[in-house]
């Protein structure tokens, strides 16, 4: 079976997949005073005022659900191990809208619409970690 | 002031290729069918064709540049669409302000794919980086998983029910038992059908979802001096817009680019959304059509719901939706869903129908496409009528 699919690393989001594997979630922020947002997915210039100066900086990896889907046939035979797939888009705290799945299935759907989550780093594919969602108790 | 802007340009002819499940046929001798059945309904022989568009998502390595010398086609102006299900009414449009202008004389607009499910899977993963990079990684169910997400914020924010989402898949089944170059032609679609389908990606099920096909279309517009020569029936470009990444770094307000043109194209073609005798929608998904509805003026934001409760879109009802079947039951030929409406709004008002053949002077096509970082990029729309 064919490995799950990775992003590929480029000169533009490789800060992001290295603290990846770290363990630690880092956004581009704008540096333009007036503006100061967070940025994803990474970028060369800052999609909401046009600016180029964008500094990496470590975010608190917490956010909340803002939509969701079960994935029962997936777009490729390896992610067919555990279905249904869960995931998920999720606002993050920092403020940009990041997607993963949830690292179970959860037992209650009717209440995820808004769930915090915490992103955490899991082994993806080769020697890649990709963020994934867990529930916040 | 706005102009009457696309005056002095005509649809002069339109042509669909036969739609199936498989082919042994090559993509491009698809679309060279579709074309020459477009030059024959317009009366011209292809070798007067000056112009050429060409909207593929499985013509690599070749381009409209090259599908122009395999064709023997001296084109002194080319588009080739590169906004997925939006190109084939941006193509129309670009084409028609060039004819205007005079920099060309008869376009050719064509759009076709050869497409299947593990096609298109393969297509996405590889559609932009936003999308391969930081979506495609996990196990999201490509299109129809991004899709679930809209369509379960949509039923969220709106109270829309599965029922409410199976009105327009079932009324376009109908229009399609009376077009038989649907994939599902002879197939009914029951509401128990639709409700009990199995679930493709939470709330989407079977029957929200398009089956990827072969098939091609073609429109041929012209300037006003050769559409005159030509003996057929001429379709008229009323009004139109486009509109990319709108509204922009906003990926869930339910929204699309229409309502950012659609005041403008109705102020060009100089009437209403009530004035509309149909709509040929951008039928990816149900959601979809209910944001165009919205996007478009024929609904309030969150209307489309009891709009449809009240209103048959069937070709015998009073305001018909999809009249050949659209993507939904006539089948998702890859960038030739971006064509398949614009096809069908000009059969419809050239009254070459046949038997799903509706009363109608003029009516909107509209097209969706370049899925990316969670959503679709592109709108399109125009309003086409009959001269």
């Amino acid at each position: 079976m064919q490995n799950k699919p990775l992003p590929r690393v480029t000169i533009i989001n490789r800060p992001f997949l290295e603290a990846c594997n770290e363990g630690r979630l880092v956004l581009q922020h704008c540096l333009d005073p007036d503006c100061g947002k967070a940025v994803f997915y990474p970028r060369v210039c800052c999609p909401y005022c046009g600016g180029g100066e964008l500094e990496w900086r470590d975010v608190e990896p917490l956010g909340h659900i803002v939509s969701f889907t079960l994935v029962h046939k997936p777009q490729h035979e390896v992610f067919e191990a555990n279905l249904p797939v869960p995931f998920a888009a999720v606002k993050l705290n920092a403020g940009p809208l990041i997607y993963a799945e949830l690292v179970e299935k959860p037992a209650d759907t009717q209440q995820l619409l808004g769930a915090p989550v915490r992103i955490i780093f899991r082994d993806h594919a080769g020697d890649q970690k990709l963020p994934y969602f867990e529930l916040c108790a | 002031m706005v102009k009457r802007s696309y005056d002095g340009v005509f649809v002069v002819g339109a042509a669909q290729s036969k739609y199936s499940k498989t082919t042994d046929k090559s993509l491009h001798r698809l679309l060279w069918e579709a074309l020459d059945g477009a030059a024959k309904s317009a009366n011209l022989p292809l070798k007067r064709i000056d112009g050429l568009g060409v909207s593929s998502f499985s013509l690599a390595p070749d381009n409209v540049t090259i599908i122009a010398e395999h064709f023997g086609i001296e084109a002194r102006w080319l588009f080739q669409g590169l906004y997925g299900g939006a190109s084939g009414i941006i193509n129309m449009l670009h084409a028609a302000r060039s004819i205007q202008a005079g920099d060309v004389d008869i376009v050719a607009c064509l759009a076709g794919d050869i497409y299947d499910t593990a096609a298109h899977n393969d297509m996405l993963d590889n559609f932009n980086s936003p999308l391969g990079d930081y979506m495609a990684p996990y196990g999201f169910g490509a299109a129809n998983g991004m899709f679930a997400l809209h369509t379960k914020l949509y039923a969220e924010k709106y109270g829309a029910t599965r029922e409410d989402f199976a009105a327009l898949p079932i009324a376009q089944r109908k229009n399609a038992q009376k077009n038989s170059n649907a994939l599902f032609y002879g197939k009914e679609l029951t509401l128990d059908e639709y409700l009990n389908a199995r679930l493709i990606a939470d709330p989407i099920a079977l029957f929200d979802c398009v089956h990827p096909c072969v098939g091609a279309d073609c429109v041929i517009l012209a300037s006003e001096a050769v559409a005159r020569e030509l003996n057929v029936p001429l379709v008229s470009i009323e009004g139109g817009g486009e509109m990319h990444n709108f509204p922009v770094n906003d990926v869930y307000s339910l929204r699309g680019g229409w309502e950012a043109f659609s005041g403008r194209m109705y102020e060009q073609a100089g009437c209403t959304p009530q004035d509309m005798d149909f709509a040929q929608l951008y039928d990816d998904y149900p959601v979809m059509e209910f944001i165009q509805l919205e996007g478009l003026g024929i609904c309030p934001p969150g209307g489309v719901a009891d709009f449809l409760r009240v209103t048959d879109t069937t070709t015998t009802g009073e305001f018909p939706i999809n009249t050949g079947g659209g993507q939904l039951s006539a089948g998702q030929a890859g960038a030739s869903g971006g064509m398949i409406g614009v096809f069908e709004a000009v059969t419809q008002l050239r009254g070459e129908a046949k038997d799903r053949q509706i009363t109608c002077n003029r009516g909107l096509v509209s097209g969706y496409g370049m899925v990316a970082f969670g959503r679709g990029l592109s709108s399109s729309a125009a309003i086409l009528a009959r001269v």
